[in-house]
């Protein structure tokens, strides 16, 4: 029962979205309302990861209090920031501007980073990895779009070298297209898996 | 025990248990058929007994010994007519097997194997075979009989009561431990006692002024243990010399565990058990002095069984210096480029079907037409994503249409908010949060009214707080290219391709241009640019910056290098970081 | 009168200071920055899942509301409960119902999306390449169209050779036939320019944000000193 009961639950869910979706009808005049279960099912789960998040954070300052500078900081800003939003609430024009110029500088600054990052790794990718088919083909095609990207690859305007560099602008579309299929499939076979009791990620097996 | 529970080993005429099958003396199978060679050297006996065997049982033919002394058995299926004995005539029982019977009948059927009943072998059961396996077996037990008492000391077995050790154990002990002739025997218990105590020494000890301990015992020990400690300490020390020279003859570890482990055993034998003849103080000294050498063995074990490391010098790590030129250069490059060609034009890029088709179906939008913008972006691509949707709000703008925002993340609200302020549009353009992404507007996408709503009264639902259907058009903004791609999976697939419009960065531009190729949306916009040329939007952050071609450059000759680094290595045959050449 | 531009300003410029150190190395002050995202982050979060999502659909429907919403709010409630339990030991069990739930619906939409929304179409427009609309130009072959058609078909196909090949060596070390390994070597050279072409747009957007970062820290300096 234990086992059976989860599957069952699964199963009939799933058949029932999916009749709701591909035949709608009567049935699907219940879809928003196992939707809207299912989102604030999700809202609830994700409040309750943040307080285990925070709850963890404040365990470790507990114990090595010493070395819990940055721990102290993640739930001092925790706290400020939701008691803030509850008060004065998060569509306030102040609020906002507080989280954004915490948030924007610090995540634009990551992505510039890993920018750096990229670079430094861009001169060993050969070192490690060697020259083979697969890594001529990367290398090859990077310099190619990357040299589109400046508009200065640009200075000699040809009809003709336009339309070569437009053919070979699409290459990357048969890889691509290949790779939306071939993730496709896999993620459809999981997903039949998981309708057909075949697969059970909730079990604790 | 009696004659019936033990067999006679065919080989060295030893008794062993019935169920043994193999002889515990000499490690021979116990097979009740002797060997040829062992038989060969009784020929004599074994053509008596054949004869024997042919006089009592006249029927019996039996086949006549070989000079080489082949298989006793008499053929296994075919008895060969019996050869004529010389001796004894054609038909006269030949003399030794006579002389089997006769011993036979005086001395009883000690091994049970003259009456003894043949194994039945239903394989090798031959009609008219049962009359020859019962004397077969007899002349057989008694030739092992002869042979075992031909070499037994011991005339007459002992007779073995219940309680006693078995007879065949106390060979085997006899075997192992024979005291030596020359040995002297010595007294032990009170025989010892009355020899070294004087009637003095026995008063004095009745009245308790003895301490055996300190007083008593080095004499007996010394006098106890002289003769066998002589011998012991002798072998120990040449084991110890032994076991020396392999741990210093020891190259490896192998060697040396092998050297330690003959070592130890030598030592253990030359050490030795307790005899019977020593008594328990003289033991006592014994087992003290052998595990005095045993420590002694012990640290010589633990010290050289210690694992020689070689101390490693650490080797200075190497900085990674051409990371940091790559920084610099690039950092360099960078700053030089945007000081130097700040105010250059850019020319014309190259051209986008995808974003042709995304300002035609722009430009194609109907004045007060219902727009809705859904935002899906993170703040860390905040920068690109404005300076593309900069040009596309504008032209809504002047195109005076009914625009709303919808946020899919909780960073939409404040970025929404300054995209609207960036844009100079009207702060009150509904900006609203919807929780749950794809999901909430499944239900609106396909059309889907809650059961029990109706337009006059509608269920205040998150999937029914979006209206997507009334939108004439549909601008999905993401930096993501899989969570463009959950939302034309499961939102896109209920609209029409000229409802929905994707503005995206240049990362997403790979995977999202399948879409529009599909034709799933009406066209993709990756870059300010129109496709005639013309940057529409004035950003420090857009493409057309020289710092942003300096920085391209300069990755793309990363990777050059990169590549003339490897096959200048695979030139020079030096493995790169992978290990291969 | 506390100018908040000038302390957005000043914050802004130490945090992006903050994260650039990491140039030199993992130390504490890019460990504060990141801390500071994360928390700053998730209380944020938390303040807009309760002020939008649980208190008007959850709480006010359970409280006041009547109907289909009041329902829907008691069976939220019962999930919840039941999806709590995960803290309880001996019923920690039941939280797999609520999980069951979740995952079924999931599955049967992404089933429904990929289907319609991926598959479907991208097969169908491999095959639309070879209608005949597409094929002849003024009534005559277009030969170009074709060679791109057929490319576009082999291509894929080899591309979705090369990952059947990669799991089934995988996982069996099987060796293919040899038309079929030289296609999915194919394949690889495919992924491999597909990557490359990503690869290039990802440091696009990230020089971006790097470019923007620097153009806001000369800007703000541009502004305090008065230029």
């Amino acid at each position: 029962m234990r086992r059976t009961l989860p599957v069952a639950i699964t199963i009939s869910t799933a058949l029932f979205v999916l009749a709701a979706l591909f035949l709608q009808g009567q049935v699907g005049s219940y879809l928003p309302y196992v939707l809207d279960l299912a989102i604030l099912l999700m809202a609830v789960s994700a409040l309750v990861a943040l307080a285990y998040l925070v709850t963890r954070q404040v365990n470790k300052i507990r114990q090595n209090p010493a070395e819990s500078t940055p721990n102290m900081v993640l739930v001092l800003a925790f706290s400020i920031t939701l008691v803030a939003g509850l008060v004065f609430g998060v569509q306030n024009p102040a609020y906002n501007r507080w989280v954004a110029a915490i948030q924007r500088p610090l995540q634009s600054s990551l992505l510039g980073l890993s920018a750096l990052v990229m670079a430094s790794a861009a001169l060993k990718l050969f070192q490690r990895k060697g020259i083979d088919a697969f890594t001529v083909s990367f290398g090859l095609s990077a310099v190619f779009f990357l040299l589109l990207g400046m508009n200065t690859s640009r200075l000699v305007i040809n009809p003709q070298l336009d339309a070569a560099l437009l053919t070979l602008s699409q290459l990357p579309l048969v890889g691509a297209r290949g790779l939306l299929i071939g993730i496709s499939l896999g993620a459809l076979m999981v997903a039949l898996r998981i309708v057909f009791g075949v697969e059970r990620p909730f079990d604790e097996r | 025990m009696s004659a019936e529970d033990y067999i006679i080993c065919p080989h060295c005429g030893k008794e062993n248990l019935i169920q043994a099958t193999r002889c515990i003396y000499c490690k021979e199978s116990l097979d009740l058929i002797p060997k040829a060679a062992d038989l060969a050297a009784s020929d004599e006996d074994l053509s008596e007994m054949l004869s024997a065997m042919a006089e009592e049982d006249g029927d019996v033919e039996m086949a006549a010994p070989a000079e080489d002394a082949g298989s006793l058995m008499p053929g296994a299926s075919n008895p060969q007519p019996a050869p004529i004995d010389e001796v004894g005539g054609s038909n006269e029982i030949p003399s030794w097997l006579a002389h089997v019977r006769q011993r036979a009948q005086t001395e009883g059927d000690a091994q049970g194997l003259y009456n003894r009943e043949s194994e039945p072998n239903s394989a090798q059961k031959l009609p008219g075979r049962e009359s020859l396996d019962q004397p077969f077996n007899s002349w057989v037990g008694r030739i092992h009989d002869s042979l075992t008492t031909s070499d037994s000391s011991e005339v007459d077995m002992p007779v073995e009561k219940a309680d006693e050790m078995p007879v065949w154990l106390k060979r085997v002990r006899d075997l192992q431990l024979q005291p030596d002739e020359n040995t002297v025997q010595k007294p032990t218990g009170v025989e010892a006692w009355k020899q070294e105590w004087s009637e003095e020494d026995l008063e004095r000890l009745k009245n308790g002024e003895f301490d055996e301990k300190t007083i008593l015992q080095p004499n007996l020990l010394a006098q106890a243990s002289a003769a066998e400690t002589e011998t012991a300490a002798e072998d120990v020390q040449n084991a110890a010399e032994k076991a020396g020279q392999k741990l210093a003859g020891a190259g490896s570890v192998e060697d040396f565990a092998e050297a330690n482990v003959g070592a130890s055993e030598n030592l253990a034998v030359a050490v030795g058990e307790p005899t019977d003849a020593s008594d328990a103080v003289a033991e006592q000294q014994g087992v003290g002095q052998h595990e005095a050498q045993a420590e002694i063995l012990k640290e010589i074990v633990t010290t050289e069984s210690l694992p020689r490391y070689k101390r490693t010098e650490e080797k200075p790590r190497k900085t990674d210096i051409w990371r940091w030129i790559g920084i610099l250069f690039l950092l360099a490059m960078l700053v030089a480029f945007y000081l130097l060609f700040l105010k250059r034009p850019a020319p014309a890029p190259l051209a986008n079907t995808a974003g042709t088709a995304f300002w035609n179906r722009l430009d194609s939008v109907q004045t007060s037409a219902k727009v809705l913008m859904v935002l899906d972006y993170q703040p860390a691509t905040a920068d690109e994503v404005h300076g593309n949707l900069q040009p596309v709000l504008a032209r809504l703008k002047t195109q005076n249409v009914q625009l709303s925002l919808v946020a899919l993340w909780p960073d939409g609200l404040w970025l929404g908010r300054e995209l609207l302020e960036a844009t100079a549009l009207p702060l009150t353009t509904e900006l609203n949060f919807l929780p749950g992404g794809s999901l909430a507007a499944l239900a609106s996408a396909a059309g889907l009214r809650p059961a029990g709503s109706t337009p006059e009264n509608q269920t205040s639902l998150i999937s029914n707080s979006v209206a997507l259907t009334e939108n004439d058009l549909i601008v999905y903004v993401t930096d993501n290219p899989e969570s463009a791609k959950t939302w034309l999976e499961q939102v896109g697939s209920f609209l029409q391709p000229e409802q929905s419009l994707v503005v995206s960065t240049q990362a997403s531009q790979v995977m999202l241009q399948p879409y529009y190729e599909s034709s799933q949306i009406a066209g993709l916009s990756t870059s300010p640019y129109r496709a005639d040329g013309v940057l529409l939007a004035n950003n420090p952050t857009a493409a057309a910056t020289p710092a942003f071609e300096a920085g391209m450059g300069v990755m793309a000759g990363f990777l050059v290098l990169s590549f003339f680094g490897r096959l200048l290595n695979t030139y020079k045959k030096k493995p790169g970081e992978d290990g291969k050449i | 009168m506390i100018n908040l531009d000038l302390i957005a300003g000043i914050l802004g410029l130490l945090l992006t200071i903050m994260v650039f150190s990491y140039l030199a190395g993992d130390n504490l002050f890019f460990r504060l920055a990141m801390h500071l995202l994360i928390g700053v982050g998730a209380g944020y979060a938390a303040a807009l899942l309760i002020q939008l999502v649980l208190i008007p659909h959850l709480v006010q429907p359970l409280l006041l509301g009547s109907g289909n919403a009041f329902y829907l709010s008691l069976a939220v409630c019962l999930f919840t409960l039941l999806l709590l339990t995960v803290f309880l030991g001996r019923f920690n069990h039941l939280a797999r119902l609520p999980l069951a739930f979740l995952i079924g619906l999931i599955a049967a939409v992404s089933i429904f999306g990929l289907a319609r929304g991926t598959l479907a179409p991208q097969m169908l427009a491999i095959v639309n390449r070879f209608s005949p609309e597409l094929l002849y130009k003024d009534n005559l072959p277009d030969w170009m169209a074709l060679v791109k058609a057929a490319a576009m078909l082999l291509g894929v196909i080899a591309v979705l050779l090369y990952f059947d090949h990669h799991f089934s060596r995988g996982q069996n070390n099987a060796k293919l036939a040899p038309l079929s390994e030289n296609a999915s070597g194919v394949g690889r050279i495919f992924i491999g320019i597909t990557f490359g072409a990503i690869f290039a747009g990802v440091f696009a957007t990230a020089l971006l944000a790097l470019i923007g970062r620097i153009a806001w820290i000369q800007n703000l300096l541009m502004r305090w000193l008065g230029y």
